[in-house]
């Protein structure tokens, strides 16, 4: 179902047009992708395996749970936008592997100043920083809109004036990308980078055709993926990350399900369960395994006087249905996290959102070679990096949450220490970029003296290394 | 404890210092910060065209010079938490200005459900005056004077 009035959303839809999906003609609009277009028309179940039914988890590209082919291409349906006519199968058990001749167009060359891996607020605030400095920077982006996550971000950030404070995340994802624009910084979309070679290109994938990038510079810059749960049934479409439902409701406009429960009552989990409430999705109940809510108070205040329970100490045990969710149990935990026999309550839900916490994407980082270390603090792999986010391997940064999991603004304030870093690497010492690269680690040292923040700074403490410059 | 809880109750505000003395929301509105968490955020400060509103090193509590404050409602609407709240009991009515970001958009003269801070049903009131901040609707609610520190929400009817 498509959202048709929303509070603060206005959706412009592209042209409607037909695709056909197993043979049957569906509506989509132009500028949607084929994951939200067959969400909307009711479609859950993108591929069945014998150990059931599949849906999109992630609704960013990084899950398998919407793999589909189309034009009898191997494709994520997430990132697919909608085309007229476009064919879109199943597939079943088994995934083909890509086919050859993959790009007919041949190999481009390309060189670059700085090479910016990813369009979120790291990427941008990267982007903009090296772009404001001179510097020929492109940035690559596997979706086809950029703005990474802060697109589907309705609230009003926190902060001060200088970091967007009081604007909606959407606002300030419309104001990177038109301010990296207007430096002159070129932004790819559909091209995702496929990996890095030891003759110092990176192999991208745009538009049919292959590029080979030799960048002087690179900030990766990469964001992070949901973390999924193990529970019986936790596969069965419906059960998806709270992000994907922001990018279903909040991008496209498509109601994620008519009746929620939310797993994690961390500041997504708050944030989410408010969101779908202004999409018209009735929230049933937000689970916390903790004892404590783990967001800000402000954020479940604003869900808890609109009637929704938040039960601690309780998690998911369970999701039931018939190719699609239909039914969630969730029950209490005892002192070791284990689910309390009897405790149990069933929830006639649709849609069951985990927001139990992210991981970092740095896969690329480790495959160009610089020191990973796991960090349970920042959520997982993270690379090794000095205060001014260069990595390991010279001349390759790292910003935002793949460097480890934090919020959106020390995303942005990290991408323009990320950015200055290259800038100064390329252009020599220059006063005035040094000066404006203290300024925003002084504002990352500011934004990280939270209650929030002291995990994350013990963990920064492990993975940041000092060097003398 | 509100971090079980997910809201904040009356008496712990009182203690914090964070609720106006009765004479002052008898004589007009008055906002009230139920912001007690040390969030890296000044929105509120920065909005107030009164310096009614300071907020320490852009990470105390906001707290409200309630002299200076005429009760106009901005903060309610740029609020990032939407924790603030605009109180009055001039003229033995009163009155809750509140945030509302939901359909249908109120106006004057719609009558909505009253809600608590843990969304009880605290009866129906009718809406007075409404402005609208970046999609945010600031709302004033006509409530039985001994609920102005209770309504915190509004939901249609």
């Amino acid at each position: 179902m498509r959202v048709a009035e929303h509070p603060v959303l206005e959706f412009k839809r592209g042209n409607p047009h037909t695709i056909v999906f197993e043979g049957v003609e569906v509506e989509a609009f132009e500028n949607e992708s084929l994951a939200a277009a067959l969400w909307a028309m009711g479609i859950r179940e993108l591929r069945r395996t014998s150990w059931g039914s599949l849906g999109p988890f992630c609704m960013i590209g990084y899950c398998s749970g919407c793999l589909v082919e189309v034009e009898g291409r191997r494709a994520r349906a997430c990132l697919e936008p909608s085309r007229p006519g476009l064919r879109v199968k199943k597939l079943g058990e088994y995934v083909p592997g890509l086919v050859a001749a993959e790009y007919p167009g041949g190999a481009e060359e390309l060189e670059v100043d700085v090479m910016v891996v990813g369009s979120g607020p790291a990427g941008l605030s990267a982007a903009i920083a090296a772009g404001e400095s001179g510097l020929e920077t492109h940035v690559f982006e596997r979706h086809f809109r950029p703005g990474g996550q802060l697109v589907k971000q309705t609230h009003k950030f926190f902060g001060s004036g200088e970091l967007f404070g009081g604007l909606r995340g959407f606002q300030i994802a419309e104001e990177l990308v038109s301010r990296a624009v207007e430096v002159g910084v070129r932004i790819h979309t559909r091209a995702p980078v496929i990996g890095y070679f030891r003759e110092g290109f990176f192999a991208v994938s745009e538009a049919g055709r292959l590029l080979l990038v030799k960048p002087r510079a690179v900030v990766v810059s990469t964001g992070a993926v949901e973390r999924l749960l193990p529970f019986p049934g936790n596969h069965l479409p419906g059960v998806m990350g709270a992000g994907a439902a922001q990018t279903l409701m909040n991008e496209y406009g498509v109601k994620p399900g008519e009746r929620a429960v939310v797993v994690g009552a961390g500041n997504v989990g708050l944030i989410v369960s408010y969101q779908l409430m202004q999409a018209g999705v009735r929230v049933l109940a937000v689970a916390e395994v903790m004892p404590e809510i783990g967001g800000w108070l402000v954020h479940a205040a604003k869900i808890r006087r609109l009637g929704v329970p938040i039960l601690t100490r309780h998690t998911v045990v369970k999701a039931e249905g018939e190719g699609r969710l239909e039914r969630v149990v969730v029950a209490a935990v005892d002192e070791r996290m284990e689910p309390v026999l009897g405790s149990e309550k069933v929830f006639d839900a649709d849609l069951l959102l985990l927001a139990v916490g992210l991981t970092p994407e740095s896969r690329l980082l480790a495959q160009i070679g610089a020191r990973m270390v796991w960090s349970p603090e920042l959520g997982g792999y993270v690379p090794y990096r000095d205060e001014y986010m260069e990595t390991s391997v010279p001349g390759v940064y790292v910003a935002g949450d793949a460097s480890g999991i934090e919020e959106a603004t020390t995303a942005i304030l990290t991408g323009r220490v990320a950015g200055y870093s290259a800038a100064l690497r390329l252009l020599g010492p220059r006063q005035d970029l040094l000066e404006r690269r203290e300024e925003a680690l002084r504002l990352l040292r500011e934004a990280r003296r939270t209650p929030f923040s002291s995990k994350v700074l013990r963990g920064l403490e492990k993975v940041v290394v000092h060097v003398a410059h | 404890m509100w971090r079980t809880r997910g809201y904040v109750e009356v008496e712990e505000l009182e203690s914090m210092g964070l609720v106006p003395p009765v004479e002052r929301m008898e004589r007009g509105p008055v906002a009230v910060a139920e912001c007690v968490e040390e969030i890296p955020c000044n929105v509120c400060e920065t909005a107030c065209r009164f310096g009614a509103v300071s907020v320490e090193g852009m990470r105390g509590r906001p707290r409200i010079d309630w002299d200076r404050c005429i009760g106009c409602g901005v903060c309610v609407g740029v609020c990032p938490g939407q924790a603030m709240f605009v109180v009055s009991t001039a003229g033995g009515e009163g009155r809750v200005t509140l945030p509302y970001e939901f359909l249908p958009r109120l106006a004057p003269g719609t009558r909505v459900k009253l809600l608590s801070r843990k969304g009880e049903e605290l009866g129906v009131g009718e809406v007075e005056r409404v402005f609208e901040i970046n999609k945010t609707q600031v709302v004033t609610v006509k409530v039985p004077r001994e609920l102005i520190m209770e309504v915190r929400a509004v939901w249609p009817l």
